[in-house]
């Protein structure tokens, strides 16, 4: 009879995937014995545009690479070129930064919940927590003037300022998105059918995920407590948490992870707030970059590393960005062999995939 | 490389040959592989790689003329072989020893691309900026 | 199992969540940026918003007295409204409608009065 062996296309285009990405998996009678990734759907060429736009320009550029974590990709880029030219940018704008951090942390988790239960079929809770995501981005755009790409980070600090009627009502929002959330906690967390669909799927021990180069949840979800923030860029060195870590490693552990995460982003919403000083939101900024330097930054998915090379001209050299589901890639491509065709949505959604970083 | 980080960085000037053999003395030593660049320099490619562990980093660079093959480190470290083939596509770079070769097609489809698009060879900064003047008059009148 | 039961009956029949646009359109934030437009007396063609806009939208000539912004390139992003000298640039908080066919929003304006000329009439 030879091997039953089949091979399927998972992508680019599937229900349960944001954005496109191929998988051919090969398949012996429903399981998933090896697989072979294609990317490449939307490269865009973005660390191009070094030669042709100077590098106060290129912040914009810099945080259309994602719609969800933009805000980050935008502190990165400004937090290293602020290294190089010595910089030294103000309290308010560090705390400012933290804050408009961490409102797109909780808007991007509770997406990340809404698809994740929408890929195994829990379409109430999609439409839940998309309505709770709704008041947040309104926050957003209350005070910074867009939804999705906010625009407020440039080189030397930030460009707008939050007045405090507007800081007292991220505080509310704070309060009434927590009660929210708790309220259908039980449901996600407690429930027997997501415990069926997540436990024990797609285990990655600890020494796995560390040689892999895993980043954000799927590594902390696995037992290792790394957390970029811990390095203390922006306002976090004024700030304490502790990072989110659970142990088992499969595809609850790491849900459970970033449920956490949100209250622990909440936290740091209250904290920043009632310790933000009065003062200079930005400085200005004279003169060209000169050297290297490597910045990492934690966005919701997991730590983004940019690296940049500039020779004294208006025009960086080089900008390189190697984003978390660069780095989760691996992992998922070690965690499908063995697992069954159903279970492989869920796999793709676990890592959090944003394949519009991946190939900038 | 400076790093905006508050604790220690350590960077060594290596040759292409002792590229593998301090590769596995880190992995040994448990650090992980995060980024690996490549720089132009006229006919040379700098390469830097850096390893981390806990808050650290640790940088090798070495200098290869064009054209050279490099020995590839995905077989230590996996997550490896997605950046280097995609400098395969992106910098005409070769690399002997891929656990997976996708053969210069990661992000290129066949019959695409022929120079490699983030490399300086035939790019003419000058060139592209009168290009994008042109392409914005002719936006203008059509 | 009776979790999600509270949500359940709450969205089943109480209000829905979303507006019926566009027959009920919500009041834009003070603070939004909708689309740019210029207060053309004030301009002095100096030509600094093309300068500093990242994405080439805008052409200043200085000969003709003409201002000319691309209103479908432009990413409102309000680095203009800031390097402008004479502060005529300026964001409104509705955004711009859709349309069927894109055209450039071309403003012409009177030339700059020099400042020495105006100090003689005074």
């Amino acid at each position: 009879m030879g091997d039953r062996r089949t091979v399927i296309p998972f992508g680019p285009q599937h229900p349960v995937l944001p954005e496109p990405i191929q998988l051919k998996l090969v398949l012996e009678d429903e399981i998933v014995v090896e697989a072979l990734p294609q990317i490449g759907y939307i490269h865009r060429g973005l660390e191009r545009l070094v030669k042709v736009r100077d590098f106060n320009q290129m912040v914009f550029v810099a945080e259309r690479i994602c719609g969800i974590c933009s805000f980050q990709h935008a502190m990165t880029y400004c937090l290293g070129i602020e290294r190089l030219m010595n910089i030294e940018v103000p309290e308010r704008a560090d705390y400012l930064r933290v804050i408009w951090s961490e409102l797109h942390r909780v808007h991007s988790h509770l997406l990340w919940l809404g698809l994740f239960a929408d890929g195994f079929g829990f379409e109430s809770m999609f439409m839940e927590t998309w309505k709770i995501r709704e008041a947040v981005v309104d926050m957003l755009e209350a005070t910074a003037g867009s939804r999705v790409i906010i625009s407020t980070c440039q080189v030397g600090g930030v460009r707008r300022d939050i007045s405090p009627e507007f800081l007292q009502q991220i505080l509310k929002l704070a309060d009434d998105t927590e009660r929210k959330i708790k309220a259908i906690e039980n449901s996600v967390m407690n429930d027997y059918t997501v415990k069926k669909r997540t436990v024990d799927i797609g285990i990655v021990s600890k020494e796995q995920a560390w040689k892999l180069g895993a980043a954000g949840p799927t590594l902390r979800g696995s037992g290792v407590k790394w957390d970029a923030r811990m390095i203390g860029y922006a306002g976090y060195k004024y700030l304490n948490f502790e990072p989110v870590v659970e142990t088992a490693g499969d595809c609850y552990a790491r849900t459970k992870v970033r449920f956490r995460e949100i209250f622990v982003a909440l936290d740091l919403l209250r904290q920043a707030i009632a310790k933000i000083p009065s003062g200079e939101i930005n400085v200005k900024v004279k003169g060209n970059p000169e050297g290297e330097v490597l910045v990492q930054v934690e966005q919701p998915r997991g730590e983004v590393t940019y690296t940049f090379k500039a020779n004294g001209t208006k025009n960086l050299e080089k900008m390189h960005v190697r984003t978390p589901t660069f780095a989760n890639i691996p992992a998922f491509l070690t965690m499908l062999p063995g697992c069954e065709l159903a279970d492989v949505p869920i796999l793709a959604l676990t890592i959090d995939p944003c394949i519009s970083c991946t190939e900038r | 490389m400076l790093h905006n980080q508050t604790n220690e960085t350590k960077e060594t000037q290596i040759t292409i040959d002792k590229l593998v053999a301090e590769t596995q003395k880190l992995a040994d030593n448990g650090y992980r592989f995060i980024i690996m660049d490549v720089f132009e320099s006229g006919e040379n490619f700098e390469l830097i790689y850096e390893y981390g562990k806990d808050y650290d980093v640790t940088t090798l660079r070495f200098t290869v003329a064009k054209g050279t093959e490099i020995p590839s480190i995905s077989p230590i470290f996996f997550n490896a072989l997605l950046i280097e083939n995609e400098n395969q596509d992106l910098y005409g770079l070769k690399y002997k020893g891929l656990v997976v070769d996708f053969g210069g097609r990661l992000y290129m489809a066949v019959d695409e691309v022929e120079a490699p698009p983030q490399s300086m060879a035939g790019i003419n900064v000058s060139l592209v900026k009168k290009w994008n003047k042109k392409a914005d008059t002719a936006k203008k009148e059509g | 199992m009776f979790g999600m039961l509270k949500p359940v009956l709450k969205n089943g029949f109480g209000k829905p969540a979303t507006r019926l646009y566009p027959f009920v359109i919500r009041e834009a934030f003070d603070n939004a940026r909708g689309k740019l437009e210029i207060d053309i007396d004030k301009c002095i063609f100096c030509g600094m918003c093309q300068r500093k806009c990242p994405s080439t939208c805008l052409t200043v000539e200085k000969a003709t007295c003409k201002w000319e912004l691309d209103p479908y390139n432009c990413i409102i992003c309000g680095v203009c409204v800031d390097a402008c000298p004479t502060k005529c640039l300026s964001l409104n908080k509705v955004h711009r409608v859709p349309v069927y066919v894109k055209e450039n929003q071309i403003n012409i304006g009177k030339p700059p009065v020099k400042k020495t000329a105006a100090k003689e009439k005074a």
